[in-house]
């Protein structure tokens, strides 16, 4: 029997922000279509301002990431000012981003993922009435420490940025914060015991002994090796994640993304991977096979998007966003545009990471069984793992009285810049003109567009549309194993209009527990 | 201590509310231990801001209220109870004020919500309206 359900997935601030539309068959789901229901265009905020005006603004695109976003712009401005960042200020700014990830992943996967866990549809599981315990929203043991350990990270961002929150101490040139010996002394505590924390109640483990888990086997090794690693929270995701069937729905395009990230400061004892430059590489890769990245073969496609077209994708540089919500309603759908490279959609976000690094437990994943929600999902719930040692590396590194910030010789001159970096759900670009010392071009393409992207001018499908394809739907009006592929991407829409509505809410059916 | 949050995205129209009104508390003489502060859209990283103050007024735009230009007032518990009966992944304002009573601090909480696209005047009047409920006034 032919069915068609529609899933308003509420991500942040706002109702009716992402909407996902599936067609079943049999229970099985045939075709799907993403759209992002709101224009902001903030874009085109941009225009007409002076350059620095992109460290005030752009940070605004989005709450949970907008460390990420200042990154990307005081990058862009960095290149277009030709100035060298020294450093201690690169090390500031990777402890900033690498703080994002850390509140963002564990958020993310117990306080938004892990909520289907509890739900009633998973009631026959042996697992269920554990999983309520654990993470019933706002209730559970886990959701309740979660929330309790990231809140004190947010002491570390204030302390890095001298203000917070809607800092932008990111700057061409380094960073506008001088940190003194016990400002870095806190941080470090912070960090310690968020560690602590991780590794007792996440892990169940060292950070250490995760890392040793290099493969599949490893894996079942390390789950059998202990109790505490069976009933940690990792221990007890992977278990639920196996009993519920997440390992396989999801696949999605099986083709990968970065942009690469945190720059290895000069005499840093971190080391990346393949002798990189950055602890994340920039790649991109089918299936598990990593070419290199060239930023000229990123582009965006307007198709199926409500923009003025311009026939075939174009590069960032020569986009366009010019609202045209009328016309072609059959063809387009949706406000959030199609960015592909080299032509074909892209997953990004944590799983790429893991697989561009060659990371050995995620290369013999997804070669064994293929990407899935619970493989996408356990990229992001360890990624903290081999994040926290770099980041505790640099936080002793950096000095008190070192050199933070280098003046750009001739101020922002005109010219084209790119600012790419790896924000928490995946790669983020910002792409700048400036011309007469006014911003005249500016785009922004997010994680978030890569993932949810609507259908192309060639028709296909962006990653999560067809990461949807083929997945088995219980129950129609509890569409639960859509959320779960959904959500493995870590949408991040919006952060924009939104109220308070006094009254009944309107909009249609969350996703959720009944 | 007492501090007033204002919610929203300046550069957004419809989502301005808090920051606009932060700016009108910001060019007034603010009564002893009374701080403001420009919350964003940083969501659950509020509750950073929210340890240490015995009073917390958020400011936040508000659809359904009765007359557009007049600003309302609920409390903590009536605003998080504005999220949806079937609760899953939301994450605004009430979902924050859910995850602030979990602490168990017992502050008292407010909203001050105004109807978002109102003029300066009524914008102006809710931040005499959250001014007052910061010093239990109202």
């Amino acid at each position: 029997m032919s069915q068609s359900v529609t899933l308003n997935v509420p991500l942040n601030r706002v109702e009716g922000d992402l909407e996902v539309r599936a067609e079943l068959e049999d229970g099985v789901v045939t075709d799907a279509w993403c759209a992002g229901t709101l224009f902001r265009g903030l874009e085109n905020v941009m225009l007409g301002r002076s350059p620095m005006d992109s460290l005030v603004i752009t940070p605004r695109i989005c709450g949970l990431c907008s460390t990420a976003h200042l990154s990307a712009a005081a990058r862009a401005l960095d290149q277009l000012a030709g100035v060298e960042v020294p450093p201690d200020a690169t090390r500031v700014r990777n402890i900033a981003l690498i703080t994002e990830h850390l509140q963002s992943d564990l958020r993310h996967t117990f306080l938004m993922f892990a909520a289907d866990f509890a739900n009633p549809i998973h009631a026959d599981l042996p697992l269920h009435e554990e999983a309520v315990r654990r993470y019933a929203p706002l209730q559970g043991d886990t959701v309740r420490e979660v929330i309790r350990e990231t809140k004190r990270l947010v002491e570390v961002l204030v302390l890095l940025g001298g203000q917070w929150p809607h800092s932008a101490y990111m700057v061409p040139g380094g960073v506008a914060s001088a940190l003194k010996a016990a400002d870095l002394m806190s941080c470090r505590l912070i960090v310690e015991r968020f560690q602590k924390w991780y590794e007792r109640r996440i892990l169940g483990c060292t950070v250490d002994r995760w890392l040793a888990v290099r493969r599949l086997s490893d894996l079942e090794a390390w789950l059998d090796e202990r109790e505490e690693h069976r009933d940690s929270d990792l221990g007890f995701f992977i278990r639920f994640s196996r009993a519920a069937a997440l390992d396989s729905i999801g696949r999605g395009p099986g083709s990968y993304l970065s942009f690469g990230g945190l720059d290895l400061p000069e005499g840093t004892r971190v080391r990346g991977p393949r002798r990189e430059s950055r602890l994340v590489p920039a790649g991109y890769a089918e299936g598990v096979q990593v070419r290199a990245f060239d930023p000229t073969k990123v582009t965006e496609d307007v198709t199926c998007a409500w923009y003025h077209d311009y026939g075939a994708g174009r590069h960032p540089m020569e986009g366009e966003t010019k609202p045209y919500a009328t016309g072609d309603e059959g063809g387009k759908y949706s406000w959030i545009k199609a960015p592909r490279y080299d032509g074909r959609p892209a997953e990004t976000g944590p799983l790429a990471e893991m697989i561009i690094a060659d990371n050995p437990l995620f290369a013999d994943l997804v070669s064994r069984q293929g990407a899935s929600a619970f493989v996408r999902q356990l990229a992001r719930l360890v990624r903290p793992a081999e994040l926290l040692g770099p980041l505790t590396a640099w936080l002793h590194e950096a000095r008190d009285g070192g050199e933070y910030y280098r003046s750009p010789e001739n101020g922002i001159p005109d010219g084209e810049a790119c600012g790419l970096v790896q924000a928490t759900r995946g790669a983020l670009g910002h792409w700048l003109r400036v011309s007469g010392g006014r911003i005249a071009h500016y785009q922004v393409v997010t994680p978030t567009a890569w993932h949810t992207s609507p259908r192309d001018a060639k028709g296909v499908r962006g990653p999560v549309e067809t990461a949807l394809l083929g997945v088995p739907v219980r129950d129609p009006e509890n569409p639960v194993e859509l959320g779960y592929v959904v959500r493995s991407y870590d949408q991040c829409l919006v952060c924009s209009v939104h109220t308070l509505r006094l009254g009944r809410p309107l909009g249609r059916a969350p996703i959720g527990v009944g | 201590m007492v501090r007033i949050i204002g919610v929203g995205n300046r550069f957004v129209a419809g989502d301005d509310l808090g920051p606009r009104v932060c700016d009108h508390l910001r060019e007034r003489p603010l009564p002893a231990g009374v701080t403001v502060l420009d919350g964003g859209l940083a969501g659950l990283d509020l509750l950073y801001w929210m340890d240490g103050a015995e009073r917390v007024v958020f400011v936040d735009a508000v659809a359904g209220a009765r007359a557009e230009d007049a600003p309302v007032v609920l409390t903590g518990r009536e605003a998080a109870g504005l999220a949806p009966a079937r609760f899953g992944h939301e994450a605004g304002l009430p979902y924050l004020l859910r995850a602030a009573e979990l602490d168990g601090a017992g502050r008292c909480v407010y909203v001050v919500g105004l109807a978002a696209s109102t003029g300066e005047q009524a914008v102006a009047a809710a931040a005499s309206l959250a001014l007052r409920v910061a010093v239990g006034e109202t």
